[in-house]
């Protein structure tokens, strides 16, 4: 009885405060859903919802010098939009968060156009405001002249009383990623690119900071020619942040695990998981082997030390593509025409909604189909198809077959292949009439075999 | 949602819960990787090599592509006979 009355009460609250209830359960929804927290990142940009022209003042930048970075559809990481800056008196700034420790990562090009000799750029990350420096990235051009060597180095502001360190030297013309960490209570920082492994951690000079918030872009004043393209400032991808990993390098390199469904041809970073054995396979699921001995048996894989211990990686990644060539066509436009034919346009546009398949259950179907290239006997035969065609592109016609008699070494003479003779009035060598008869021949079993085959489908 | 969508999430269903899991990777006994292993092997090499001379007066190339085309063709047939085993399957 008192079970029961308990039960009635507990009715009657929820009854008396569903709403109260229903906005906690949101509230906790979107603490859950929304508020999921990537590491300590003052802000994250990717310039993508930015017009073309000046970076400042559009989405909170600022600009300290004559010219702000610029906002570029030519070349990004991410498309559509990256930012360009030359050494020339362009400049932006942007703050956000106050973070006293953390981290955040940035894409970076050096461009070879128009030219990179003798000049510097820097990427700063600021404490109160742009004057205090934390510590900052050079992309240096000073010391050897870049388009030459086909390489930048790089240097950061960690050496203290010596201020910058050079870490790396990277090439241009391609994207380069950066990631550098913070902490205010030793006023260090360190810094890492694609190309190297973590730095130390240093101060730049005696540079004090109690929290970092700005990004800073800085061409300084220089008159040189030096162009940078940057993209994707965000949180350091690594354990923890893997969902950020866009590629296998930066996901395995930040010490995560590379999913990939073979069913589904889906593949994404993911957390570090405990290698299984029963899982490990050939090419996309090397990481799943977790002795040396079985992931050296496996296609394409190699164990090796990434930074994180000897485990199991592709030796040259390739990842299978995820998206189907076709699209999806768009609905028409039927705002700019004529009531009639709004009308008309309306309707045919209804029915072509109708039956029109979305872009995601296409590119769901075309993965699906793809999933069975890796299945029996799909597999065996792409095998065999791709060594056929390997072998029929390879063939050498050219080659001499070398003999030895009695000690005398030398090539059998094939000359007499090239012997020429007159049939039906044209001129052919010998060895064109020997391939034409043995294509014959060739031809002839193969329509054999497919007279055969069509026989018995019937 | 369409009726095209529709149709492809109950193909893709079939095929994704009901055909793929059942399909095998590999053969018993001979396993994919080790079929991939003697291909990408010295067997290819010691083929271009050993036939190098004799395609000459061979047309070897055109062997391996209707070589190829084969191997398609008899899959092709297999799936085919397949199909129809399915059907008859349903029907009873």
């Amino acid at each position: 009885m008192a079970s029961k009355q308990q039960n009635i009460s507990v009715k009657g609250f929820i009854s008396q405060n569903f709403k109260s209830l229903l906005f906690v359960v949101i509230l906790l929804f979107i603490l859950l859903i929304g508020g999921k927290v990537y590491g300590a990142t003052p802000f994250q940009e990717n310039f993508d919802i930015y017009s073309v022209g000046d970076l400042a003042p559009q989405g909170s930048w600022a600009t300290t010098t004559p010219y702000s970075v610029q906002v570029s559809t030519t070349t990004s990481f991410s498309s559509p939009n990256s930012v360009w800056l030359t050494s020339e008196n362009y400049s932006s700034i942007k703050e956000g968060d106050h973070e006293t420790t953390g981290d955040w990562s940035f894409w970076a090009k050096v461009n070879s156009d128009p030219g990179t000799n003798g000049e510097t750029i820097a990427v700063s990350i600021t404490g109160v405001d742009y004057s205090n420096v934390a510590s900052a990235l050079y992309f240096n051009c000073v010391d050897n002249d870049c388009e030459t060597t086909g390489l930048a180095k790089i240097s950061v502001c960690i050496g203290g009383g010596s201020g910058l360190v050079e870490i790396d030297q990277v090439p241009i013309d391609e994207w380069i990623n950066f990631k550098v960490e913070w902490d205010s209570s030793t006023n260090e920082t360190r810094w890492k690119s694609d190309f190297g492994s973590w730095s130390d951690w240093g101060q730049c000079y005696t540079n004090t900071f109690t929290y970092v918030q700005g990004f800073y872009i800085q061409g300084g004043n220089q008159t040189g020619l030096l162009k940078i393209n940057l993209d994707n400032i965000s949180a350091k991808c690594g354990v923890d942040n893997c969902g950020l990993c866009e590629t296998y390098n930066t996901c395995v390199s930040g010490g995560c695990s590379w999913y990939y469904s073979i069913y589904l041809q889906d593949y994404f970073c993911t957390e570090p998981f405990t290698p299984d054995d029963e899982e490990c396979d050939a090419f996309y699921k090397c990481q799943y082997c977790g002795n040396q001995t079985i992931c050296e048996e496996q296609l394409n894989c190699q164990w090796i030390d990434r930074g994180y211990g000897d485990q199991c990686y592709m030796a040259e990644p390739t990842i299978p593509p995820g998206q189907v060539d076709w699209e999806v066509p768009d609905l028409d436009d039927c705002s700019s025409l004529p009531a009639l034919d709004t009308l008309v346009c309306e309707i045919k546009n209804l029915i072509t909604g109708v039956v029109m398949p979305s872009q995601e259950k296409v590119e769901t179907l075309y993965q699906t189909i793809g999933a069975f290239k890796e299945k029996f006997p799909f597999n065996y035969v792409a095998g065999l198809n791709l060594f056929f065609s390997d072998i029929a592109t390879q063939l050498n016609t050219t080659t001499t077959i070398p003999i030895e008699v009695l000690g005398q070494q030398s090539n059998v003479s094939f000359t007499f292949w090239d012997a020429t003779t007159t049939i039906g009035g044209t001129e052919e060598t010998l060895k064109n009439i020997m391939i034409d008869f043995t294509t014959f021949v060739i031809l002839m079993g193969w329509f054999v075999w497919f007279i055969s085959l069509i026989k018995r489908f019937f | 949602m369409s009726i095209a969508d529709i149709i492809i999430s109950i193909i893709t269903w079939i095929f994704q819960k009901l055909i793929l899991p059942v399909l095998p990777t590999n053969m018993p006994l001979f396993s994919y990787a080790d079929l991939q292993n003697i291909l990408t092997g010295t067997l290819k090499h010691n083929i271009v090599y050993s036939f190098a001379g004799i395609s000459q007066i061979f047309n070897i190339k055109l062997l391996f592509i209707l070589l190829s085309t084969i191997i398609v063709g008899e899959l092709l047939f297999w799936l085919v006979k397949a199909g129809f085993f399915i059907v008859k399957l349903i029907r009873g």
